[in-house]
């Protein structure tokens, strides 16, 4: 009888856990895209009053514990040490790290295309093309926020609810 | 084996170019000075031996080809981003400016639309030209003139751009520094453009002797007087003087009793004669020796005026040639 109890347990936590896990996911985008347009602030702050060099930018991200969550940097960072041009590298990183960061193809794209703008003209000219990225993350910044709470909600449930499940006909 | 400068100063740029100009023959890499890159056109090598266009293959020819690698609009908004490590917005001063100078004392000229505001250009937009100049390192070039530094006064270099006026600067201080002649000399090298050193994190990248101060990317009138103060030179040193901040600055050095050695663009003696800033410095004895240098092949000397101390010329028309 006892064992049966520990089963059923163990199938509602692992249950549970499924859709915690799935749930978490999702919050990992909406984490992963604020990081982000923060890092899009900081970086046209850098370009327009500091003047920093791209590479020295993102060697002083690495440090920064806001940016913990983007997983691209240290990779990112490490090519451009290496004085890999800034487009391909910037490229791998993000087409490298979008899974773990729960990127869909979308955000993907849209940061892509800081590949292009970065390092590539003046400061003024930089700074209106982040500012113009940073308006087409909102719209996906918005649709990861209502995903997160929607699907990520039903994901608990479900999780909880096939552990439940299963222990049902477990027993 | 590769010429290490020509390798160096092509470095930066994007795989595009940098493979043909790899490939690229010894003998070409060594002469090359200048790589011309303009919008539309054929990619340029010129040398002491002319000018060469260059294929996408590496092969070079004498007169433009169909095979020959021109250079596209988008092929040069690389080339400046490449240049400028990724990052144009840290060398925004320096595109306004006309030029940059990589590692290893390189100079890029920069030319396209000019953005003028309050009659100075503040920006430039849509490139349409660049000039990769190659800095070299001949231990020797100014061998002929290193008596000079035991002169009384200072040594003006004078000659057409791309006469090696910068190459045998940087050769005669390494000479007065290392005392070639003999003596040992403390230099204070002023090097507004990053040319005469290629300073990189503060280490030069060319030989300046171990009695060499850099002062890199000081305006040179600006950086005289903090020599002068600080370091205490026996000579100073700059590239390129031409304006009165520099001559007065130049003027306060002497009286302290510190020479200087120095270039100026001017490819004979009627072209320091039109220039009232260079009649006023040989007026007052600043240099005891003029050395015009000419471009078959760069570096050699032309013409050599010679003044004998206390000798103030009115008229440089009658000063002695040796």
């Amino acid at each position: 009888m006892i064992w049966k109890v520990c089963g059923c347990v163990s199938l509602m936590i692992a249950g549970s856990l499924c859709g915690i896990w799935k749930a978490q996911q999702m919050d990992r985008r909406v984490q992963t895209l604020q990081a982000f347009e923060w890092l899009l602030k900081r970086i046209e702050a850098e370009i327009r009053y500091t003047r920093t060099p791209t590479a020295e930018i993102f060697a002083g991200f690495l440090a920064d514990p806001t940016f913990s969550k983007l997983s691209f940097l240290p990779e990112l960072a490490a090519s451009l040490r290496r004085a890999e041009p800034f487009a391909e590298a910037w490229e791998r990183a993000i087409c490298g790290a979008a899974p773990v960061m729960q990127w869909t193809k979308a955000d993907s794209r849209t940061a892509l295309l800081l590949g292009g703008i970065l390092g590539a003209a003046d400061a003024e000219s930089q700074s209106e093309a982040i500012a113009l990225l940073e308006a087409g993350l909102a719209a996906q910044q918005e649709e990861a926020k209502k995903n997160s709470q929607t699907l990520g909600r039903m994901y608990r449930s479900l999780g909880v609810l096939a552990g439940i499940g299963m222990a049902l006909l477990f027993v | 084996m590769p010429h290490s400068s020509y390798i160096a100063a092509i470095e930066r740029l994007p795989a595009e170019i940098q493979t043909p100009l790899r490939a690229v023959g010894d003998e070409i890499q060594k002469q090359v000075m200048e790589i011309r890159l303009r919008c539309g056109q054929p990619l340029q090598l010129r040398g002491g031996h002319g000018t060469f266009y260059l294929s996408a293959g590496g092969a070079v020819s004498l007169a433009p080809r169909s095979d020959n690698l021109i250079v596209s609009r988008r092929l040069l908004s690389d080339c400046l981003r490449r240049i400028c490590e990724d990052s144009v917005h840290s060398y925004e001063r320096e595109l306004a400016a006309g030029f940059l100078t990589l590692s290893g004392g390189h100079r890029v000229g920069i030319v396209g639309k000019a953005v003028v505001q309050d009659d100075s250009v503040t920006a430039i937009r849509e490139i349409s030209g660049m000039n990769l100049r190659i800095a070299r390192q001949i231990e020797g070039a100014a061998a002929p003139l290193y008596p000079l530094l035991e002169q009384w006064g200072g040594i003006l270099l004078a000659g057409e751009p791309g006469s090696g006026k910068t190459t045998v600067l940087r050769d005669l201080i390494l000479a007065a520094s290392t005392g070639k002649t003999g003596r040992r000399y403390t230099v204070s090298a002023v090097d507004e453009r990053e040319e005469i050193g290629g300073a990189r994190y503060g280490e030069p990248q060319f030989r300046l002797g171990e009695t060499t101060d850099l002062l890199s990317g000081y305006p040179k009138a600006k950086g005289m007087e903090i020599a002068l103060r600080a370091m205490s030179p026996d000579w100073i040193a700059c590239d390129e003087i031409g304006n009165d901040d520099e001559a007065a600055q130049i003027l306060q050095s002497m009286h302290s009793g510190v020479r200087v050695m120095a270039t100026v663009h001017a490819g004979q003696r009627e072209d320091l004669v039109s220039r009232p800033l260079i009649r006023r410095l040989l007026g007052a004895g600043v240099f005891s020796s003029v050395v015009f240098l000419g471009k078959n092949p760069p570096g050699r000397c032309v013409d050599l005026i010679e003044l004998g101390k206390g000798e103030l010329p009115h008229d440089l028309e009658s000063l002695r040639l040796r």
